[in-house]
């Protein structure tokens, strides 16, 4: 052994060996420390007077474009279904108030008792004394309500679940997530850093075939798969963006089956489906248990309407409170002035819509459509009257065909 | 007195670290036998939180680091955090009695509550009242316009009292417009995105908000962090980014925005803003500027940081705060130039997306910013000031290592020692004294302190009985390590 390691064990090599080995040391070298000098070479070392030219010329863009400014209706509520709008009185077939809680004597007074009580501002996080009796109380009562374990209050609908998934899902981990989901969602997934598999809306051919190809992956390697990586799917009980149901039975098979977690935010399902409205889970008669995290904005109802015409399709569940109009035709300035245009006449008309443009970041940005939801509030006249307005409204409409 | 951009940030003496740093080994080395006792279930030791038994076979919902520190150092001292309490947060309020009888896993209520003093709420000008003229304005408000509209500004959310907030917000910063939001956290990190994007640059202080860092990483923009106020940290990195341009392509950035905080709350400091207005101009960089804790804190009309340095606010480009805090309200809002404040109503997240403000809590700030800017104002605004330089001169006195700025109302003391922050906090409730205690990871490893807010809510005997207390304590826990006492008392 001691041979190897001392000079004889050179002399005993053959000379050539030697050699190749040699130059194989100095190609090492010359790989190593030739890759950056020729980087050098590109971006050689600045004089400090090129240093100051280049400062001096750096002329920034402004930090925004200029706009024209931005109209937002202003809206005084009344009692009932109605609100006011730009001075037209209009049944509010707008807002997210589906159970009509809005203007609930019961409702206001607890808020006004709540200012007597505690102030209006909290003054500090919840961990430094912005915990108050009320919060807790409600995270019971909530969680008893639900059947669930533990229920947590956030002060602002849109950070919730925009909040809730970073706070699980980390670099490396993957999600499954609808294309049409909601705006807070694809911010969360954004935040968390995480690997996003899309599948096609409510498709669950798609969301299997992507489950299956991410087992072929983990099956390759199967000691990462066990350790970290996490998989969670993520859905709304009712699709903001189309107002339809998510198919919760399926992924509840897929969850035993592929091992993923299932993230649900029911937002616009909870006291809206269900006999006593606690949402999606007790609609489709699913145990709560086996959904690992819900979440929910605020409170609505349950009735709906439908309207068909050549130019929209209508999606939305049936049972679903929310209904989109949705333009078959391609979303250019054209057709997006056209859906301005109707409803500002149906609003004229005493109709109150919001026409679903979404922000350029959105990955939901192509679809335009007239939004509608419906509230425990209206009355079958009212209901009918909207259908009416709509129906003449849409029959005027041209919308342009040809794609920018 | 100090200059205002004056800042102090002493170095314990060595000994200390080291016993800080044998007491992390010892938590460590305990958390690894408690955790091998819980494997093997030996003894008492609590189990760890666990799956639901369906979702066995699925990776673990946490990383392994985190969830050791969490059973095993959290745990120990979890009472000290999310105490609820069943009272305005004025400047005392009613701390529930709760006790746990599994080692802080659970928490149960005792139906019984103690008045303490509240040195831990960020109610630097007093606001938070459920009397008086704000509160029942805001409950009329309520009354008459419900609770909230159920939708975003965008869409049928706007009401005339929003635009009416808007417009006193601009004429109380003297701004020229100003877009509000439901929620301060939400409205940076729901707002950078609309204003930066990739192939710009951004310059943030270490220190920085998590609303603002999570802000900055929704953009995509390229980061650079620079040290905490050190402003020829900032001028390097500008001028290095500048020469450099963007990674990869090399091309020049579209736009550099250096993101600041008015007062950092866990460090009680205050933005170097002169130098810092004089770098954005002198390198054609953009600021955003986040008042969160200094909007009605400084300035001798409340106005926050610019006023309290006499800048000029058309030099911010982007002026952020919240209203949570001075004001006793919640919500946020951006104010600048109007083209800006037009740009942010189209494209920013809140806007489009997230309910508008709750009208009850627009009126609060609408009489609280009414009340600062008059006679009364002006003398919550000088209690609070003279508070907080009182409190942070005698504590200095007593010989404890204090952080930050004289003017700031955010009073950080260090401990250092881990287990001490759990035992100053305790020790302090039971003198009737509610206090916030913070360690590792919201501050560095190395520093874990308790922090005082003050408030001009507070009076003078009620600061000295803190005062008292916190000699006392410290006396206890001998936390006295500054070296200037030993040096001012030398000279004396
Ligand atoms: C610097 C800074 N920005 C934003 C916020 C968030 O404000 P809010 O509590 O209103 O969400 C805080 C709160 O602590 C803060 O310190």
């Amino acid at each position: 052994m001691e041979r190897f390691f001392t000079l004889e064990a050179l002399k005993t090599v053959p000379y050539y060996h030697l050699c190749i080995e040699l130059i194989l040391i100095y190609c090492i070298y010359w790989l190593y420390f030739s890759g950056p000098q020729r980087d050098r070479r590109r971006r050689p070392e600045l004089t400090e007077a090129e240093k100051q030219k280049l400062i001096d010329e750096w002329e920034p863009e402004p930090l925004v474009p200029i706009v024209e400014e931005p109209q937002d209706r202003i809206v005084k509520q009344l009692p009932g279904s109605k609100i006011i709008v730009d001075g037209d009185e209009c049944l509010d077939f707008g807002s997210f108030d589906f159970l009509g809680l809005n203007k609930d004597e019961a409702v206001v007074q607890s808020g006004m008792e709540g200012i007597k009580d505690y102030g209006v501002g909290s003054c500090g996080p919840r961990g430094f004394f912005g915990t108050f009796d009320a919060h807790i109380n409600l995270e019971v009562e909530l969680a008893n309500f639900l059947g669930v374990d533990e229920a947590i209050l956030y002060s602002y609908g849109f950070s919730t679940i925009a909040s809730a998934i970073p706070a699980y899902a980390k670099k490396g981990d993957i999600l499954f997530i609808d294309e049409q989901s909601n705006f807070a969602i694809q911010q969360g997934a954004k935040a968390s850093r995480s690997t996003i598999r899309w599948y096609r809306h409510n498709d669950m051919d798609h969301l299997k075939e992507l489950l299956d190809s991410q087992a072929a992956i983990e099956a390759k390697n199967p000691k990462k798969k066990a350790k970290v990586t996490r998989k969670i799917l993520i859905a709304e009980g009712i699709y903001q963006n189309t107002g339809s149901i998510a198919q919760l039975k399926t992924m509840v098979e897929f969850k035993y089956k592929y091992q993923v977690r299932i993230f649900l935010d029911e937002s616009n399902s909870f006291g809206v489906l269900g006999e006593s409205g606690k949402g999606l889970t007790e609609h489709l008669n699913v145990d709560v248990l086996d959904i690992d995290l819900i979440s929910a904005e605020t409170e609505r109802a349950i009735p709906s309407i439908g309207e068909h015409s050549n130019a929209f399709d209508l999606t939305g569940d049936e049972i679903s409170p929310i209904k989109h109009l949705l333009l078959t035709h391609p979303n250019n300035n054209e057709n997006l002035n056209a859906i301005r245009s109707l409803v500002q006449s149906a609003q004229a008309q005493g109709i109150a819509l919001v026409s679903g443009e979404k922000l350029d970041q959105d990955r939901t940005c192509n679809n335009i459509s007239i939004r509608l939801t419906v509230s425990a509030a209206f009355s079958e006249e009212e209901l009918s009257s909207c259908v009416d307005v709509l129906s003449s409204l849409i029959k005027q409409l041209t919308v342009s065909k040809s794609s920018i | 007195m100090s200059s205002k951009i004056e800042e102090e940030f002493e170095q314990p003496p060595l000994w200390v670290l080291v016993v800080m740093y044998t007491n992390y080994m010892a938590l460590y080395i305990f958390g690894y036998i408690a955790d091998f006792c819980r494997r093997w279930n030996i003894g008492k030791t609590k189990k760890m939180a666990q799956d639901h038994k369906r979702n066995k076979g699925f990776s673990p919902l946490h990383d392994e680091f985190a969830s050791f520190f969490t059973r095993n150092m959290y745990m120990r001292m979890r009472d000290r955090f999310n105490s609820p309490i069943q009272s305005v947060p004025g400047d005392t309020f009613e701390l529930m009695d709760r006790k746990s009888d599994d080692q802080n896993w659970t928490f149960y209520f005792t139906g019984k509550a103690k008045k303490s003093l509240n040195f831990g709420s960020y109610n630097y000008l007093g606001f938070a009242e459920n009397t008086g003229k704000c509160a029942e304005t805001a409950e009329k408000t309520t009354e008459e316009m419900s609770c909230t509209f159920s939708s975003p500004r965008s869409e049928l959310g706007t009401s005339k009292k929003h635009l009416e907030l808007e417009e006193i917000w601009s004429a109380f910063l003297g701004v020229e417009a100003t877009i509000t939001f439901g929620m301060g956290f939400a409205t940076n990190s729901l707002n950078i995105p609309a204003i930066a994007g990739p192939s710009c640059l951004i310059l943030s202080d270490e220190l920085n908000h998590a609303s603002l860092v999570l802000g900055i990483r929704l953009s995509g923009a390229k980061t650079i962090v620079y040290k905490h106020n050190d402003m020829q940290d900032l001028e390097n990195k500008i001028r290095n980014a500048i020469i450099n341009g963007q990674d990869r392509t090399f091309r020049p950035y579209k736009k550099i925005i250096i993101v600041v905080e008015g007062i950092y709350s866990m460090e009680g400091s205050v933005v170097n803003l002169p130098k810092v207005i004089e770098l954005k101009k002198k390198y054609n960089a953009y600021l955003y500027l986040d008042e969160a804790h200094s909007i009605g804190a400084l300035g001798s009309c409340g106005r926050g940081v610019v006023e309290h340095f006499d800048c000029d606010v058309n030099d911010v480009d982007i002026m952020m705060g919240t209203f949570t805090k001075s004001f006793g309200a919640a919500g946020g809002y951006i104010s600048g130039k109007k083209n800006i404040i037009n740009y942010l109503r189209k494209t920013s997240h809140a806007h489009k997306y997230a309910c508008s403000m709750s009208p009850g809590v627009c009126e609060q700030i609408i009489q609280a910013s009414g009340a600062v800017a008059s006679g009364q104002g002006k003398r919550r605004l000088v209690e609070l000031r003279e508070n907080a330089l009182h409190f942070r001169q005698r504590l200095k006195k007593m010989g404890f290592i204090v952080f930050g700025n004289d003017f700031s109302p955010v009073v950080p003391l260090l401990l250092y020692v881990p287990s001490k922050i759990a035992l100053f906090g305790r020790l302090m409730e039971e003198a009737g004294i509610a206090v916030v205690v913070v360690g590792f990871p919201a501050t560095p490893i190395e520093s874990s302190r308790v922090r005082f807010c003050l408030s001009a809510s507070h009076s003078r005997a009620q600061i000295d009985q803190c005062l008292k207390e916190i000699d006392r304590i410290g006396n206890i826990l001998q936390l006295k390590h500054s070296s200037q006492r030993k040096l001012t008392s030398n000279k004396s």
